[in-house]
């Protein structure tokens, strides 16, 4: 039983360090190491008290800082960063959900691997779509398109992406189930 | 079993727009790939969607038990088709507490497979308690929408406080003819062998002592002693308890009523109870272990019942208080009101014993040592003032003054003059 607490623990660790020293590797200025150490904190603290909405903020945090320390460097795209943050953000917020449950429980043998095994799984899938979107990305790019009219098309395509995304949701969730508060979370689960 | 949505789908959408907007805003790749994970997790969620068949039983044995004994909870998940990781949570009342095992498992079964889990639950007070509702969370790929489930198999355990066998066996002054552990000195029916006498006619042929009678050349029969037995009344004060809703004076109490029920059940007296509180309860006396299963169950029940208003003990009618009975009060003498009870009982020729409940034993403020002491030191001062009379009129009485409130039980008794001589 301790023993699982404490790989859990340090796997939640790993994943918080990984997370919030992200943006560290493309900017050490102060402003974004101060947003670092913020986000760290505040996946830390989500983490210890098992409130997820503080790792969600930690995760908005660290999307901000990321953006900041790349327009900062104007280095030029780089997929594989934003990749490996998405990873780690993934696996950081997956975690997070499953200790909450994973700490309070006898776990069986096998559960782990086969928790492993999804995000292993979600990985090589983000991967594929991840190298899918950069493709697109290049293959579109012309560089003689006017630029206000490629940030038009930008915004539009996000909305409507956003949009198509959100509908699809929609179809799929039961938003009835959506509104009523988590039976669980009142038992203290 | 039921589909929900959980938080995360949320989260994950609220940082998928941030995401988005961060891109758009930017106009850099980087903040859309970070949340490309997310969005495709939200995805998998939706494509792969395997429901699990399975079943749930449980099973809670014994479901009579003592104070601190094991309740064993078996949970039998069956599964139908391959079970992703399923948390299983057996939800226990808040007086359990779970010794051995553990009532919130996650596993994962093959398909066909059955498992069985077990844990073990103790409970420190008495009560009736509901065990056997199941709650259950599939969870399928991510954790995003699990199916969650629950199986309420309810088994009610009844608790029954804790029984501390006496020391010593404290007879009744009065007993009557009847079969019990009791020998009269007087020849009768029984089983205590008195010796032989001539027969005399009416006498059973089945207790001629051959042996004798061949001897002497006349019927000679074996002469027994009269077996006798007591009627035996625990009046519990149910008008006022002091303590924490764990720890309470009402709780000690019921647990010396059901160690003298037990142990005078055991000596084949008639054993009887009565809650003296705003609500007067009773159960007449009787001998037997179903009598003492009567008993616990109405001690089971006895809750502190406060009114203004006290029923007269001349109302409980003779056949719960039988004349000459043997009656222990079992009260914290807080409330005057039991005082005027106990003369009536000792006018009425009743033996009346006292077991006098202390409240420091049951205070939360225990941690202070010394302040306790003073505290025990006043009460006892205190009751030793207003116990005066009683023992002026004869009556044994036991102040506690240690965790078991019986404890000075025999040497309050044989130091009363009534007493002293049957003890002795």
């Amino acid at each position: 039983m301790l023993g699982k607490q404490v790989v859990l623990s340090l796997w939640l660790g790993l994943l918080t360090l990984l997370w919030s020293c992200h943006p560290l590797l493309i900017s050490q200025a102060r402003g974004i190491v101060v947003l670092a150490l913020f986000a760290g904190v505040l996946a830390g603290l989500g983490g210890l008290t098992s409130v997820r909405l503080l790792v969600v903020c930690s995760g908005g945090v660290g999307l901000v800082n990321l953006t900041l320390a790349l327009l900062l460097t104007t280095s030029p795209p780089h997929l594989w960063v934003g990749l490996s943050a998405g990873l780690t953000l993934l696996a950081l917020l997956d975690g997070n959900q499953c200790v909450a449950y994973l700490r309070h429980c006898q776990v069986g043998p096998g559960v782990l691997a086969q928790l492993f095994g999804t995000l292993v799984r979600l990985s090589g899938w983000s991967l594929a779509a991840g190298v899918s979107v950069g493709y697109l990305v290049t293959a579109l790019h012309t560089p003689r398109i006017d630029t206000v009219a490629a940030g038009y098309m930008t915004i539009l395509g996000a909305a409507v992406f956003v949009g198509f995304f959100a509908a699809f949701l929609l179809t799929t969730s039961r938003w009835s189930a959506l509104r009523t508060q988590d039976e669980w979370g009142e038992k203290g689960g | 079993m039921q589909r929900r949505n959980a938080a995360l789908n949320y989260y994950y959408f609220i940082l998928l727009l941030i995401g988005v907007l961060l891109s758009t805003v930017s106009r850099r790749l980087e903040p859309l790939c970070a949340v490309l994970p997310l969005a495709v997790a939200l995805l998998y969620s939706r494509v792969v969607r395997t429901t699990p068949v399975f079943t749930v039983h449980c099973q809670v044995t014994p479901q009579r038990v003592f104070e601190g004994d094991p309740i064993t909870v078996e949970m039998t998940i069956k599964a139908e088709t391959a079970m992703p990781p399923t948390e299983l949570w057996h939800v226990l009342p808040r007086e359990a507490t779970c010794v051995a095992g553990n009532n919130r498992v996650v596993c994962t079964l093959r398909r066909g497979e059955v498992r069985t889990l077990q844990h073990t639950v103790v409970f420190a007070q008495r009560g009736k308690y509901t065990l056997g509702r199941l709650y259950g969370r599939v969870h399928p790929a991510t954790d995003l929408q699990p199916w969650l489930f629950e199986s309420l198999q309810e088994q009610v355990c009844s608790v029954y406080p804790h029984i501390v066998p006496l020391p010593r066996h404290l007879p009744p002054l009065h007993t009557y003819a009847s079969f019990g552990h009791y020998v009269s000195p007087s020849a009768g029916e029984g089983l205590e062998f008195a010796g032989v006498r001539q027969y005399s006619s009416g006498d059973r042929l089945r207790r001629v002592h051959w042996r004798t009678s061949l001897a002497r050349q006349q019927l000679y029969v074996n002469d027994y002693y009269c077996e006798r037995n007591a009627d035996v009344v625990i009046l519990l004060d149910t008008l006022v308890s002091i303590g924490t809703e764990r720890v309470n004076t009402l709780d000690v109490a019921v647990r010396a009523a059901a160690s003298l029920a037990a142990h005078y059940l055991y000596c084949k007296d008639r054993v009887g109870l009565i809650n003296y509180g705003g609500v007067c309860t009773w159960v007449p006396p009787a001998v037997g272990q179903l009598q003492l299963y009567r008993l616990l169950d109405a001690l089971l029940e006895t809750r502190t019942h406060f009114s203004y208003l006290t029923k007269d003990v001349t109302l409980i009618p003779p056949r719960v208080m039988p004349p000459g009975a043997l009656i222990f009060v079992l009260t914290t003498l807080l409330e005057p009101r039991l005082e005027t009870a106990l003369h009536d009982l000792l006018a009425r020729a009743f033996q009346l014993v006292l077991v006098v409940l202390s409240p420091v034993y049951v205070m939360p403020n225990r941690r202070q040592p010394r302040q306790a002491d003073a505290i025990a030191r006043l009460w006892r001062l205190e009751m030793e003032l207003r116990l005066q009379q009683f023992r002026r009129a004869g009556v044994p009485v036991v102040l506690q003054d240690s965790a078991d409130p019986l404890r000075g039980l025999h040497p309050a008794m044989a130091s009363g003059p009534r007493w002293r001589q049957r003890l002795s």
